[in-house]
């Protein structure tokens, strides 16, 4: 079973746990930056200067570590990447909030993480930054009205670096890996020391390299695999058919234009082209992926009701989907075979059998609704820090 | 009495990796300092600015009282930092009330910059959604594309000034 990350949500007093964690963190977190000297401006400056490079050193060596734990893990079925979460990609806006961060950096130093650790260790142009980041701050938060359509826009079509470039995630660990050992070389030559000679640097190196190919090697669970760890949790919405929708449930979804709703037809191409529900896709290959890049860059979240003749086939890919996270997910009762018999009672003019109206749906009783078609946000998406999206 | 030297910077990334690491394993999140600054920024507004706050959107939305946008788990993971810092610092001997500057540069003029610095970075890292710890330490190491478009943009345009950096401290 997949133990990481927990579930602080289901503990009795989640607030205070997150609070004490959160401290706990940043202790470490402080007490680090502090014992590396990136309390230091000097130090930051320096690296701009490509004199000293130690800060850089310990940021991207602790970006590599971070990396490498957590797809190592979840290589091994330990975390559930998923359920982290990761900031949305906005490109203009992450272009821009960095090229001024970066003019910050130069100007002064800093950045915020190591403005604190200075301001702890009482260093007054630590806390002068930090002055000066809560002005910025509140003229941000000032005249966002004036930008909101930029800053809210430019979402990236790919989330992930593997997806926007195509390649496996073990293979982006890899060459992530040897680029970050390749910049080390780098920047110890412009130093002037051999870092080959470095009993530190060749074992941290050699560690790096070995995780990054048992990530590629052991690669990513399969949904296969990966619906092993949630059998237990998922597999009773099955069984006591909670996931099953009527007919009319969807009907009357498709009528509401605020609810979000994919319909994913998995019956034969010829049986599709003679007959299909309003909106529904065929399922067919590369439809998969199609569908998830859809569902994770949506605004909003989206019910996806599958439609089959076959139930055992709609089971299957209702677990697949399930395994590759896809909530608010439903299977059609029935299949087309339930569906005509739920209308075929229907008498009005105009009637679209693949559409049915407002004026359809009222002829049948409340109690004829299952409404088990519910649209829920995600498990993921749940900020705890950064929560201004 | 000199001050202890500083960790091996790999050896220190590799903590602050691992402590990253944990945070995700924790919490589902990683670090982000600027939620901790945004915080404590809102329940300074609201202290001072009365009901202004609450029409700002931004503002709002981070909190409605100087409680509710204190209550919150990045408001302690600040204080930690602060504490953590301030506990090595003591330990190491450099505990100490002073201006870091070089030595060219006068303390007016480096307190000025920082101030300058620290308002382009507060209002990049909301643009942003995230600043250098959030979207770099956090969103890049999980290979998140914005990370490390952030990232990218940061450390270039840092480096692009790097003329004008050792104007400044040199």
């Amino acid at each position: 079973m997949t133990m990481l990350p927990l579930e602080s949500a289901a503990l009795k007093h989640p607030l205070l746990v997150n609070h004490l964690l959160a401290l706990g963190l940043g202790l470490g977190f402080g007490a680090v930056l502090e014992w590396a000297g990136l309390g230091d401006a000097r130090r930051q400056a320096a690296a701009l200067d490509r004199r000293d490079f130690s800060s850089l050193k310990v940021l991207l060596t602790a970006v590599l570590t971070t990396c490498l734990l957590a797809f190592l893990g979840s290589s091994l079925g330990w975390l559930d990447l998923s359920r982290l979460h990761v900031a949305p990609s906005h490109v203009w806006p992450g272009v821009l909030g960095g090229m001024l961060m970066g003019l910050g950096l130069a100007f002064s130093g800093h950045c915020l993480s190591t403005a604190l650790a200075a301001a702890g260790s009482l260093k007054l142009d630590g806390l002068v930054f930090l002055l000066g980041s809560l002005v910025g701050l509140w003229l941000f938060g000032e005249s966002l009205w004036s930008f909101k359509g930029f800053w809210n826009g430019s979402v990236a079509q790919h989330s992930s670096l593997p997806s926007a470039f195509g390649w496996s995630v073990g293979f982006t660990v890899v060459a992530f890996t040897l680029a970050g050992l390749a910049l080390f070389l780098l920047m110890e030559r412009q130093e002037g020391t051999k870092p080959l000679a470095s009993r530190t640097f060749l074992w941290i190196g050699s560690m790096a390299v070995a995780a990054s190919l048992m990530v590629w090697i052991k690669g990513q669970p399969t949904p296969e695999q990966t619906w092993k760890h949630i059998r237990a949790e998922n597999q009773p919405l099955l069984d006591n058919r909670s996931v099953f929708i009527n007919a009319l449930d969807w009907a009357k979804v498709n009528l509401d234009p605020k609810l979000g709703l994919i319909t994913v037809d998995l019956r034969p191409a010829p049986a599709f082209e003679a007959f299909h529900l309003d909106g529904a896709r065929l399922w067919v290959p590369g439809a998969e992926k199609k569908l998830l890049a859809e569902l994770e860059n949506a605004a909003d979240p989206s019910a996806v009701v599958l439609v089959a003749d076959d139930e055992a086939l709609a089971v299957q890919v209702w677990q697949r989907l399930r395994a590759q996270k896809v909530s608010n997910l439903y299977i059609l009762e029935g299949g087309m075979a339930a569906w005509k018999q739920q209308f075929s009672s229907i008498h009005l003019d105009h009637f679209d059998l693949a559409k049915p109206s407002a004026e359809a749906l009222a002829t049948f009783p409340p109690e004829a609704f299952t409404q088990r078609l519910k649209i829920e946000p995600s498990r993921a998406a749940s900020p705890l820090y950064c929560t201004a999206h | 009495m000199t001050a202890r030297p500083h960790l091996n910077p790999y050896v220190a990334g590799v903590l602050l990796g691992g402590l990253v690491f944990l945070a995700f394993a924790l919490t589902q999140n990683g670090i982000c300092t600027f939620s901790s600054v945004r915080h404590f920024d809102v329940a300074l507004l609201q202290a001072l600015g009365g009901r202004h706050p609450n029409h700002v959107g931004y503002f709002a939305m981070t909190g409605t009282s100087v409680l509710s946008a204190l209550n919150h788990p990045a408001i302690s993971m600040g204080l930690g930092l602060l504490g953590g810092a301030m506990l090595v610092a003591w330990r190491h001997r450099r505990l100490k009330l002073e201006v870091l500057r070089p030595d060219a540069m006068t303390v007016r003029t480096r307190l000025l910059l920082a101030a300058l610095g620290g308002a382009l970075v507060g209002f990049g890292a909301a643009m942003a959604r995230g600043c250098l710890a959030g979207q770099f330490l956090s969103g890049a190491s999980l290979l998140s594309l914005g990370g490390w478009i952030v990232a990218l943009s940061l450390m270039g345009t840092a480096f692009l000034m790097a003329r004008v950096v050792r104007r400044i401290w040199n």
